[in-house]
């Protein structure tokens, strides 16, 4: 089952979660207001509580504790944990003579703001006479309903007794407005030092607009206006200037200053935070994350590189914040007050594509910028990502901000979700192994928007959330995808987008969202995944069925295509050493028939692989040829020959001489390939048998 | 006439290095890949297919339409396990105990 949390939040904003050591979830856009989840309710929460706009209402009454003298009185909001908001406006009282009390006749309830239904109680404060420095609580009212408040009668002995309320702290920071309301305009939040920071803009553009000469309205035409708008800036494409939004009427309606110099009708437009905004960084007051007053907390990253940079993510390394702009990396450090004694400084000319392109593993930062993946340990930067990198050139720019990080400690890998150019999905993750410092390349059937690991029931689990379902990631010896037990079924007829089969094979719903792979035929390793199933004989795929699929093709649900290519090896140039020419496996048997492997050789770069001269059927090494076709299959069943239970041998020979003088075959490249169904597919060893 | 020389010419791959592919293939260690798709492994010497992803649900069914997601944070609580995560709508969800 699963619950909404936030209904209002934007598309058009990634959101970025920070849990805090009290177990709550700060959530934040940078376009609507942050909200907080305590990890059990149904809802979220706005974060920070609204002030009071208006100020009490107290006169003097007789029969009461005052001195002579003027009092400052005020009061705030509280919700039923401990949070409050700033205090509200301040109301002077100035007593007639001693003895008298104060009778708070309108104490304003909280209504109509964001906050106002996590407001729980109401605190009255009052200074001692002739004082305006120091608050002390007078009394709670415990709901937020009552708005009056009559017997107000301590004496300031007995009033500085209760809990004081010091406008400022020694050090002349806020302290009783300390409480202000978190920035809307901020994506990204990160817990680090006890304190909640936020960062990072983002930009809206959903739409067009219209605006005419002399006018500061600003009419939208498939826009999504909110009121967290006002304040941020708006550039029109064809104005001459920005300017900012002062009111918010509807989703199709703001007003902006100066007025419009022009009439511009359906054009383009970006709202962006003021310019002298976007790589401002807030804070909280320490363990208290929804407190952050704004004019004080905050700091400025000054980007003096080569080019301008945005804040676009940001993490916590051992107590230094890490602020991650696309094309740079700052390391944050300070030791009490972040505006007063912290500093930025430039770690590294790497950035992030967006807060997502960050994750940990094993005390090591994984991150991936425009140049690719690379790691940050210990303040130094490390790149992994050098064999791969030309791969990253292939990004598809319009998906940058889908791009994510993911982690399997169990694997000991780190994988980095991306989509090239072409793709139709975002369906590869770069894995790199930071064990073995390895890659490899995975492509899933489905396509992958967020990932994550965590400990279910004390095991340790990989969850993957596609376009079709939550998935987990088996840390089992299984090498099939979604289905418990891999079908293997042939083809029996092709229907427009989908195909037939034998009765039987599509037995179930529990299939839909799950993988075809072909395995014989011109499509063979090609995946489609099924869409609907209709019966038991036809299922329909996502997308046509390949064009090389045809009656009698073998396919396997659940099945994964794999492929590994080698390098370009050297035939020898001395004739007389050439020996045989062949390509050798040692693999491990299976206990099941499901699962070949084909082998096949490239000759001197060529693109398309050499086919065989003739028909060879396996015997002992166990590699069967077709002639005209391209694939060696070896038979990897492990009753195929009790002479390999546990370990398996099949080589595919082929044929070519290097003349040292005349045109010749110089260079060769071996290539695996095949579909695991079931049980994973294990080589031990390849020989290229004649070359180098 | 010499003799010829009958040893064994040829590349024994027992290790398989990973995908390499910013390097002219011609220069690249034996072992190391141009392509690698859905293999590799976390045993030295052992080239294996990648696990397979199995169907989950979080606690009392749910839909599995609604899980196209931007992101996700799982967090262990008191009352069990959960991950809140963010629809393509932009709607933030929580789904109770995965599994």
């Amino acid at each position: 089952m699963t619950t909404e949390l936030i209904t209002d939040f934007k598309a058009d904003s990634t959101a970025s979660f920070a849990r805090t050591p009290a177990g709550e979830v700060f959530i934040a856009n940078g376009l609507n207001r942050p909200r907080k989840w305590d990890g059990f309710s149904a809802s979220a929460v706005a974060v920070g509580l609204d002030a009071p706009t208006t100020a009490p209402t107290v006169s003097e009454g007789s029969s009461g504790g005052s001195e002579l003298g003027t009092y400052f009185l005020a009061y705030r909001f509280g919700d039923a944990y401990g949070n409050y908001s700033n205090l509200s406006p301040v109301t002077e009282v100035t007593t007639s003579a001693t003895g008298k009390k104060f009778n708070w006749s309108s104490v304003p309830i909280a209504s109509g703001t964001d906050s106002s239904s996590r407001i729980a109680k109401r605190q009255l404060f009052r200074t001692l006479v002739d004082d305006a420095e120091v608050f002390h609580l007078v009394t709670e009212i415990n709901d937020n309903t009552t708005t009056s408040y009559s017997t107000d009668t301590l004496t300031d002995d007995d009033l500085s007794n209760n809990a004081e309320l010091p406008v400022l702290n020694d050090d002349d920071s806020l302290n009783a407005n300390r409480f202000g309301v978190p920035p809307f305009n901020k994506a990204v939040v990160v817990w680090n030092q006890d304190r909640l920071f936020y960062l990072g803009d983002v930009d809206y553009s959903q739409g067009t607009v219209s605006v005419t000469s002399g006018s500061g309205s600003v009419t939208g035409t498939g826009t999504q206006f909110i009121k967290e708008f006002v304040g941020k800036w708006i550039w029109i494409e064809g104005d001459s200037r920005g300017r900012e939004i002062v009111s918010f009427s509807s989703t199709t309606g703001i007003t902006v200053t100066p007025v419009a110099s022009g009439d511009l009708t359906d054009a383009a437009f970006v709202i962006k935070t003021a310019p002298a905004e976007r790589n401002v960084i807030y804070f909280s007051e320490v363990e208290e994350p929804e407190s952050v007053p704004q004019s004080q907390n905050q700091f400025l990253i000054q980007e003096n590189g080569e080019y301008q940079d945005d804040i676009v993510g940001g993490f916590s390394d051992t107590g230094t914040l890490i602020v991650g702009m696309r094309n740079h990396l700052y390391q944050f450090s300070y030791q009490r007050q972040p505006h007063l004694d912290g500093a930025a400084q430039l770690i590294a000319r790497r950035g992030m594509l967006n807060n997502r392109c960050h994750a940990m593993a094993d005390g090591t930062h994984f991150l991936l910028d425009r140049l690719g993946p690379y790691a940050l340990s210990g303040g130094q930067v490390r790149d992994i990502g050098e064999p791969v990198r030309n791969l990253f050139r292939s990004l598809d720019d319009d998906y940058l901000n889908r791009c994510f990080i993911s982690v399997n400690q169990q694997e000991k890998t780190v994988r980095f979700h991306v989509r090239f150019t072409g793709d139709t999905k975002l369906n590869r993750a770069l894995q790199y192994n930071y064990e073995l410092d390895r890659w490899q390349e995975n492509v899933y059937p489905w396509g992958i928007g967020a990932a994550c690991e965590m400990d279910v029931s004390g095991v340790r689990s990989s969850f993957m959330l596609t376009d079709k379902s939550l998935l987990r990631i088996e840390s089992m010896e299984d090498s099939v995808d979604l289905v418990d037990t891999p079908v293997i079924a042939t083809v029996t007829n092709k229907a427009p987008g989908g195909i037939f089969a034998a009765s039987g094979t599509f037995n179930g719903l529990t299939m839909i969202g799950a993988p075809i792979v072909f395995l014989t035929g011109e499509s063979a390793g090609e995946t489609v995944v099924i869409e609907q199933i209709l019966g038991s004989t036809l299922a329909y795929t996502e997308g046509a069925v390949p064009s090389g699929v045809v009656v009698g093709d073998l396919f396997a649900i659940g099945g994964i295509a794999w492929q590994w290519k080698s390098g370009i090896l050297d035939f020898p140039r001395d004739n007389q050493i050439q020996g045989e020419r062949s390509i050798e496996l040692v693999f491990k048997p299976h206990d099941t028939n499901r699962n070949t492997i084909a082998i096949r050789h490239y000759l001197n770069h060529k693109t398309s692989p050499e086919t065989a001269d003739m028909d060879y059927v396996g015997g002992d090494e166990a590699c069967s040829q077709t002639a005209g076709k391209a694939d060696g299959i070896v038979n990897i069943y492990k009753n195929r020959d009790s002479n390999y239970e546990t370990v398996g041998f099949a080589r595919k020979t082929f044929s070519g001489k290097h003349a040292h003088y005349g045109v010749s075959d110089r260079w060769v490249t071996a290539e695996l390939r095949g579909a695991a169904v079931g049980d994973p597919v294990e080589i031990y060893e390849v020989t290229v048998a004649g070359a180098k | 006439m010499p003799d010829l020389d009958r040893s064994f010419t040829g590349t024994r791959i027992a290790d398989f290095g990973g995908l390499r592919t910013n390097a002219d293939p011609h220069d690249i260690k034996p072992g190391e890949s141009v392509v690698q798709k859905n293999c590799g492994g976390s045993t030295r010497g052992v080239l294996k297919t990648r696990y397979g992803v199995k169907s989950a649900s979080f606690e009392d069914g749910d839909d599995a339409a609604e899980y196209a997601a931007l992101v996700c944070l799982p967090i262990n609580t008191p009352l069990g396990d959960r991950i809140i995560y963010q629809r393509e709508s932009g709607a933030i969800v929580f789904g109770t105990n995965p599994a």
